[in-house]
């Protein structure tokens, strides 16, 4: 599998030597010491194929500030409100539609909006909802994606075919009308089952979410299948693979020691992009009022309840749309970055 | 050549002229009172911007008068009263049309009027409003046939009505919507559909279909037909249905849009300091609907707790800027009997003097009935559509009721159409709701708990309060008749809270300054016959 290694030995030159004025001696015959063995086979230190990739990576400016600037986005959204005196839900009396201001009375940095809620403490809530909804949904569709893609390119002839029509029937249901229905379906016994007192720290984020959730779960693998069964079937001829199999070993072997990793490559870079997708269908979906439900923010409800007088008070709009896109901006700059680093055809 | 340059040029002239002579002919006036109407059909319709259409498009026996005078003879030009008060016969005008050109008869009157108590057509006000004339009730319930409705046609133009008991307002209740008369063939041709395209409108009133785009725009011209055509100001009046707020603002600062009843509700600052903002009162009140059939809500300690909880003056002051009043009754003030005494000067219902005392009584409700700190209590749902306060409302509203009893509210946010519908039906556990006063009198508000009103959407139910209120409307003496309506709405509103009023209505709006000639009336009616800009 490391193929890349073995290209790195350089080997050291060949001393040029006139097969006719050759002369012997003794000391020639001798045998290499120890240290000049060591220095015939390795000039250089192997790097593995994820250490090529992070120094690719490392060199890639863009991409390391972008890579900053998630972490930074991180610390904002779950560090930052544990230092702020507000909860996301706490309206002030006397506080209401303050414009950014920080002075001795007031503490609030981007305002507070017309029920005296702290834009800030929102704000953070609401980037915290949209990147677990990216992270979470996401890790869905890479197991579900995976293994279904990798099933089907391995297993090919009928199975294939079988599984690739399921493929194409959910591709073609629309999101948004899952999403709604999925909302009626599970609302009430959604409900029930929080007030019997489960997963009580889920029954904040609304039955919406939950049902953005499953969605994703049951929607979005499809493409994640469909091209990790591409990989697959270009892989599964290999020669390693044949090899292992002539070694005996299980088709369940095969797929996940030889045939996953081989294309993990491409499975990372597609989740990358798939996490702005995600949040940005979250986002979309809080602002048609069918995401989190009130009082809890996400970016995409901030945008939605600011839009009510973003005349008058421009930064309730522009605060959380530039969060929301400086998210996306920079996943997918991450995103581009590591596709150039993971993938070996890249390399200079 | 010259000659013929002269003549191009003439030409030109006189189009240019005729041009602009056109366009001063049918200026437009371009108004928005709401998105997509539920319904246009008199009898179906139940909705305040449904209502305000129908003024514009059919005419009743009475009418509100577009120059601000109050209930005026509308189609018909005189009326007698029998001395019990009990038959009122009403003479239809001769030149009364249709706007198809046919003539305005007693038949289409007695058609209309048993449409609307027919339970076959299911006429949300059938209960309401058909209880005042004999039988309407009974009928309205199955209980009788629709051929028992006191309604007889003398002849052609002549009809009389015979009354349940006398009603000092029933001229008033002639001048509503569910009596504008509509016509027998069109509406059985056609079905449901006949209020929705010009083709198939055909109404009475000053003004008639030019077009109707779905969620775009309604279009209404002078009826030609129409007795005083010739005193319609307004000669076009084209009616935007947007729902967007901040669309409504961006077409009037565009000059798409001359009024409009709602704005971006976090703009009033900047509208009020523009001057395009304006108020006047209204007889409404804006309350939570409890639907009183639903577990928790079934006991009346829980709905009292819940109507304790709320600080109607926070919200009127911080969530709609003082736009809209606090309410401590669910009847408001302004409701003035025609011997001076207001309704206004009994004792509130709900005493709203001592907010913290009422959290504490609020809590020590629930925990007699069951719910200590809401431990519990299950979530429940607080539907609401989302135009102007409504969420910011719900909020605050939610808000209050975690901090004070510890409960879990959760909002649902519907379109409005499928909101009105899922309220009807009682689908909501806790939703938004209001009532803007149809006529001047407090029955018209507190009819809305009796069991057998189709409007009634907290579902209320109880044989004494029906009896209060039947007593109240049986009594010819003003004092009594708002004595007793007082005493009923104590009972309902405020010992076994079937509702929660939260603040009473305002009419406001936005104009630009040009318009004038626009008659609002507290009832809601918002009549453009007058309209110029």
């Amino acid at each position: 599998m490391d193929k890349q290694t073995v290209n790195n030995v350089k080997l050291p030159p060949k001393p040029v030597l006139d097969p006719f004025k050759i002369k012997l001696t003794p000391e020639m015959m001798l045998p290499a010491t120890k240290e000049e063995r060591e220095q015939l086979i390795m000039m250089r230190e192997s790097i593995t194929y994820w250490q090529d990739a992070m120094r690719r990576l490392r060199a890639n400016k863009v991409a390391m500030v972008c890579l900053a600037l998630i972490i930074l986005i991180i610390l904002f959204a779950f560090v930052g409100p544990l230092l702020m005196p507000y909860t996301y839900d706490q309206q002030i009396r006397g506080h209401e539609r303050l414009a950014p201001v920080i002075n001795s009375e007031f503490f609030h940095p981007f305002g507070t909006d017309n029920l005296g809620r702290d834009l800030c403490v929102r704000v953070m809530i609401g980037t915290r909802i949209s990147l677990v909804i990216g992270v979470v949904s996401t890790m869905f569709i890479v197991v579900i994606g995976v293994l279904y893609g990798a099933i089907s390119g391995f297993a090919g002839g009928a199975v294939d075919m079988v599984m690739m029509r399921i493929c194409e029937i959910i591709y073609s249901i629309p999101t948004v009308l899952i999403i709604i229905l999925l909302n009626i379906v599970l609302k009430e016994p959604m409900q029930r089952f929080f007030d019997a007192g489960h997963l009580a720290s889920l029954s904040s984020v609304g039955t919406g979410l939950i049902c953005i959730f499953v969605t994703f779960a049951l929607l979005y693998w499809v493409s994640m299948a469909r091209m990790v069964r591409g990989e697959i079937l270009a892989l599964k001829n290999s020669e390693y693979v044949t090899a292992s199999r002539a070694l005996g070993a299980s088709n369940r072997w095969i797929i996940i020691k030889h045939l996953v990793p081989n294309c993990i490559g491409t499975v990372v870079v597609t989740t990358t992009f798939q996490i702005p997708s995600s949040i940005f269908t979250e986002s979309f979906l809080s602002f048609i009022g069918l995401g989190v439900s009130a009082p809890m923010a996400s970016l995409g409800s901030l945008v939605n309840d600011a839009l009510n007088g973003f005349q008058t008070a421009p930064y309730r709009l522009f605060i959380p749309a530039i969060v929301l896109a400086l998210i996306i901006l920079a996943m997918n700059q991450l995103g581009d970055g590591l596709r150039d680093a993971l993938d070996p055809k890249m390399r200079n | 050549m010259k000659k013929l340059f002269a003549l191009v040029l003439a030409l030109a002239l006189a189009l240019s002229l005729a041009v602009v002579a056109s366009a001063e002919e049918v200026q437009t006036i371009n108004a928005c009172i709401g998105s997509q109407p539920e319904t246009l059909d008199p009898q179906l319709n139940s909705a305040s911007d449904g209502s305000n259409y129908i003024k514009h498009l059919f005419e009743g026996l009475m009418k509100y008068d577009w120059n601000g005078e109050g209930i005026v003879l509308g189609a018909a030009e005189s009326y007698e009263v029998s001395d019990d008060g009990l038959v009122y016969t009403f003479h239809i005008r001769p030149e009364a049309k249709w706007s198809d050109g046919q003539d305005l008869t007693a038949e289409d009157f007695e058609y209309t009027m048993k449409r609307l108590v027919d339970p076959a057509t299911a006429a949300p006000y059938a209960g309401d409003m058909g209880k005042y004339l004999l039988n309407g009730l009974e009928i309205s319930t199955g209980e009788k046939p629709v051929d028992e409705l006191g309604v007889k046609v003398i002849d052609s133009k002549t009809i009389e009505l015979t009354l349940v008991q006398p009603c000092a307002w029933f001229l008033e209740i002639m001048a509503f919507p569910t009596y504008y008369p509509v016509r027998k063939d069109i509406v059985e041709a056609n079905g449901d559909a006949w209020a929705t395209s010009p083709e198939t409108l055909i109404g009475n009133g000053p003004y008639t279909l030019e077009s109707y785009t779905m969620d775009e725009e309604i279009v209404m011209v002078p009826n030609q037909n129409y007795y005083d055509v010739d005193k319609l100001a307004c000669k076009r009046i084209c009616w935007k249905l947007i729902t967007d707020p901040n669309a409504k603002l961006a077409a009037m600062r565009a000059g798409e849009l001359d009024w409009c009843d709602d704005y971006p509700t976090e703009e009033l600052a900047s509208l009020q300091a523009e001057g395009l903002f304006h108020t006047s009162p209204q007889l409404g009140t804006y309350y939570v609907n409890i639907n009183n059939t639903k577990e928790p809500f079934t006991d009346a300690r829980v709905r009292k707790a819940f109507q304790l909880a709320i600080d109607p003056y926070y919200l009127s002051e911080t969530v709609t800027q003082g736009t809209y009043l606090p309410a401590t009754d669910f009847v408001g003030n302004g409701f003035v009997a025609d011997d001076g005494s207001d309704f206004g000067d009994f004792d509130t219902v709900i005493d709203r003097s001592d907010y913290e005392a009422n959290i504490k009584k609020a809590q020590e409700l629930m925990a007699e009935a069951g719910y200590p700190n809401g431990e519990g209590f299950p979530t429940v749902e607080y539907c609401t559509n989302v135009s102007g306060v409504h969420l910011p409302t719900a909020e605050a509203l939610q808000a209050m009721w975690k901090d004070n009893l510890g409960v879990n509210v959760e909002i649902a946010q519907m379109e409005w159409n499928v909101f009105l519908a899922a309220r009807r039906n009682g689908e909501h556990t806790l939703a938004r709701d209001g009532w803007v006063a149809d006529y001047g009198d407090p029955s018209n508000l507190l009819d809305l708990f009796t069991s057998y009103s189709g409007n009634n959407s907290t579902f209320y139910s109880n044989p004494d309060f029906d009896k209060l209120m039947e007593q109240a409307a049986a009594t010819t003496d003003l004092h009594e008749h708002f004595a007793l309506m007082h005493e009923a709405e104590k009972l309902a509103v405020g010992d076994e809270a079937c509702c929660i009023p939260v603040y009473y209505y305002a009419t406001t709006w936005i104009c630009v300054p040009e318009i004038n000639g626009v008659t609002q009336y507290p009832t809601g009616e918002k009549l453009f016959m007058n309209a110029t800009k």
